[in-house]
């Protein structure tokens, strides 16, 4: 698990829904978080927003099915784009 | 103290932006204001001078306690102070316009009319105001009589204020959740007691919605992106502008009809319960409009800081817990709203088409539920019907859809 990339969807995550922060906190990385959170389609949209905001990655509606969890976000944004390895020289 | 929906009854101020002797325009945010639901921008809706600062900061006063005084730059009588209040706000009745006070209290209460030690207040009127924590001043500056009555406190406190003195609240507990939840529980409560709730429910067929969204959003950036809802509050503004008994308010007995679309959207928050954000003017506004209002609005009520105008004075309500996976919602109408839409999941199921063949169609259970006292069922009926003629044939309420190169 990339640490770096994984603390970015947590503070996506957390920016989309402050008020369920430690909900958040103890999220697993294969639990899908719309549920666990309790999340609409709107709030999941703008989770993809800050996504794209903080990598750049644009996530395509078709592949939202994959990136319904920490970590299935982490591996799409570790695939797409070199947002991931701009990052990870910066850390 | 401003009425920022039906379930508030008071609110901390927490931030003055402005000093006394400041001017302000029209629409400057002057202060906010912490309620259970959010923190709350308040605008000025007169220009002038603001004079005095009623309240200070980390004080929390009932809704209709003056928060401020404005000297008006322009000479406007009583009545027009009146109806700049937030239409939730009980109101007993305005002074006659020859009696234009210099000085008017505004930040969304009306002025204090006289000096306290020539307030007339039954005793009975003052015991109710201590025990309701209201301002006797503040009450002053409603009362239509020159004695103020215990009936006029009651009006003023409202009836909330009654079920939240009981004994035997059940939520009799401290906190923002446990606030929150007593006020909705009331103002439900009330709905339930009050309106008599018609239901009408339709199967809507969303196929070619759905796959027109998934064309338009294939070509966009993640930010421009459209979910289902903004197409379907659009809809319902316009089936609302043309079935206007389902659009509007019903207070002290009588239905008042709205020129204007105001849709609340009721949005479920882990730590402040239900907030319902309104999105005023719909009809003003393209579906990709909507959609950039109702994810900022969605966000920002997540976060607890709305704008003054984002709380009150909606029209109609639209709920959907389809995300959450229900099959259909049976909605509980929103004082002093007459009617409310529920929307349930997108589920694939059989449906018979116009050559009498059996095929598999994406379908939403759209439930509307509306005041009888207003409207009958062939109203709503009528309603949800044009929602659906409108969501079936898409291109209608999306002439002005932005084009991607």
């Amino acid at each position: 698990m990339n640490e770096t990339m994984r603390a970015l969807v947590v503070v996506a995550l957390t920016k989309v829904a402050p008020d369920a922060e430690a909900e958040i906190a103890q999220l697993s990385d294969d639990e899908e978080f719309q549920n666990a959170l309790g999340l609409d389609s709107i709030d999941f949209l703008n989770v993809m927003i800050e996504l794209k905001a903080a990598t750049g990655v644009d996530v395509a509606e078709r592949d939202y099915g994959v990136v319904r969890t920490i970590g299935g976000c982490v591996a799409y944004l570790g695939a797409h784009g070199d947002a991931a390895d701009t990052l990870n020289e910066k850390s | 103290m401003p009425s920022l929906g039906a379930d508030m009854t008071e609110g901390t101020v927490t931030e003055w932006l402005v000093q006394a002797g400041d001017a302000v325009k029209k629409g400057d945010i002057v202060a906010v204001v912490h309620t259970d639901k959010a923190d709350i921008e308040i605008e000025v809706f007169e220009s002038g001078t603001l004079t005095e600062l009623l309240v200070p900061v980390g004080m929390t006063v009932p809704v209709g306690t003056p928060l401020a005084m404005l000297r008006s730059e322009a000479t406007h009588d009583v009545q027009s102070l009146v109806a700049h209040m937030s239409a939730s706000a009980p109101l007993a009745s305005a002074a006659p316009a020859n009696e234009i006070p210099t000085v008017d209290t505004l930040v969304s209460a009306p002025q204090i009319a006289e000096p306290s030690d020539r307030l007339r207040v039954s005793p009975r009127a003052r015991k109710l105001a201590f025990e309701r924590g209201i301002d006797v001043h503040a009450a002053a500056a409603l009362s239509v009589s020159e004695i103020i009555t215990s009936s006029e406190i009651a009006q003023i406190s409202g009836p909330t204020a009654t079920d939240m003195t009981s004994v035997d609240d059940p939520f009799a507990r401290s906190g923002p959740q446990f606030n929150s939840r007593r006020a909705l529980a009331a103002l439900m409560a009330r709905s339930k007691r009050e309106i008599p709730h018609y239901y009408v429910e339709h199967r809507i067929e969303l196929g070619g919605l759905l796959s027109w969204l998934e064309h338009e959003n294939s070509r966009r950036p993640v930010e421009q992106r459209v979910l289902m809802i903004a197409p379907v509050v659009a809809a319902v503004a316009v089936a609302l502008s043309e079935n206007p008994s389902c659009n509007g308010t019903y207070r002290d007995g009588e239905f008042q009809t709205s020129s204007n679309v105001h849709v609340a959207l009721a949005v479920s928050t882990r730590d402040r319960g239900l907030v319902a954000p309104t999105i005023r003017d719909v009809r003003s506004l393209t579906v990709d409009e909507l959609m950039t209002r109702i994810s900022d609005v969605t966000r920002r009520v997540r976060s607890g800081r709305l704008h003054q105008s984002e709380l009150g004075d909606a029209t109609f309500t639209v709920t959907s817990l389809g995300d959450q996976g229900v099959d259909r919602v049976i909605p509980v109408i929103y004082p002093p709203q007459v009617a409310i839409l529920g929307m349930g999941r997108i589920r694939r199921e059989a449906c018979v088409d116009a050559e009498d063949t059996i095929v598999v169609r994406p379908v939403m259970q759209f439930s509307l539920a509306g005041d009888h006292r207003v409207s009958d069922g062939m109203d709503g009926a009528r309603l949800l019907r044009r929602i659906q003629d409108i969501l079936l044939r898409p291109a209608e309420i999306t002439p002005h859809m932005k084009e991607t190169p």
